[in-house]
């Protein structure tokens, strides 16, 4: 029988945690890291490789990376949704992380729109107010990139959470908690 | 009036840059507390592996150690593999290896919630989770 349980019980415990680190593979590499990475990728191909002038704005005000932070942010708060006990906390962080999700694509709609104005006006600006317009969009590109750093790192609090929380549940199941 | 919007953009940055900091540090914690979990159910499933072992080394002591482990982790499929051997323990010639056997044979049917061997009637089989699809049950325990 010994052998026969060792087996069964420890293919069992490597299968979860198997799936533990498959999940945890899909979440900082597929859902987190891979598009904001892929995103941020445009700056120094826009600079290097094309050799276009201002690829830190061009890459970066249009608040592209918004989207991405608001759906990385709206994945994140669905994580947690199986977790049988959940504190009121848990629930009103994982709330809060949706409304400023929907609140980016507001958001984005606008910053949007004047990056492609003030693109369109920095082809017919004099010099000191091109100054002003890339200073503008500078801006625009610095909170974009912010606001996608906040999402990962959000992003990898929620899965440290919902992680954690999924382990309280096992010890409490097992009466150890 | 763009200046104030300008500067209070570039403030939001910075803020939200700090929340991002302030978040990593909590990641951190969360994940260190996660690890410290995961080890403790890791020692779980080896003390487990380990009573399931001792229930058939023949050693009193040992037996006994293993029953009351699986008294006190609520495992069901440890638990469930080892039912067999814990009622033949109740026939044991060690009365301390038969009370015990009995407790935790008590206690592991409370868990599935089935009928103990003392509240089953005669002749309804010798488990009855291999007649009544019990496994299904416990599956969904």
């Amino acid at each position: 029988m010994g052998k026969l349980v060792d087996l069964g019980a420890r293919r069992q415990f490597e299968a979860a945690s198997g799936v533990i680190t498959a999940r945890a593979v899909n979440w900082c590499i597929w859902k987190a890291l891979l598009p904001v990475f892929l995103l941020g990728l445009l700056w120094p191909v826009y600079g290097v490789i094309l050799k276009l002038p201002h690829p830190f704005q061009r890459a970066f005000s249009h608040g592209d990376l918004l989207v991405v932070a608001a759906l990385i942010l709206i994945e994140a708060s669905l994580e947690g949704d199986h977790i049988e006990k959940q504190s009121g906390t848990f629930r009103l962080w994982c709330n809060i992380g949706r409304l400023i999700a929907v609140l980016l694509i507001f958001l984005f709609g606008f910053m949007k729109y004047d990056a492609i104005l003030q693109e369109s006006a920095l082809a017919r600006a004099a010099a000191v107010d091109q100054w002003q317009i890339l200073d503008k969009l500078r801006v625009y590109s610095c909170f974009s990139c912010s606001v996608a750093v906040v999402s990962l790192v959000a992003s990898f609090l929620t899965f440290a959470v919902v992680v954690d929380l999924e382990r309280s549940e096992e010890l409490r199941r097992l009466g150890l908690s | 009036m763009e200046v104030q919007m300008r500067t209070l953009l570039l403030i939001s940055s910075v803020a939200v840059l700090l929340i991002a900091l302030w978040l990593f540090v909590v990641t951190v914690v969360r994940l260190r507390s996660a690890i410290g979990k995961t080890e403790k159910l890791q020692w779980v499933e080896g003390e487990l592996d380990r009573a399931l072992r001792q229930l058939q080394s023949g050693d009193e002591e040992e037996i006994l150690v293993a029953l009351q482990m699986l008294t006190a982790l609520n495992e069901p499929t440890a638990r469930l593999r080892a039912l067999p051997y814990i009622g033949e323990l109740r026939q044991n010639t060690s009365p301390r290896v038969a009370r015990q056997a009995a407790v935790t044979e008590e206690r592991i049917m409370a868990s599935l919630r089935l009928p103990s061997r003392t509240e089953r009637s005669p002749g309804s089989g010798r488990y009855p989770l291999s007649q009544t699809g019990g496994a299904e049950r416990t599956q969904s325990l």
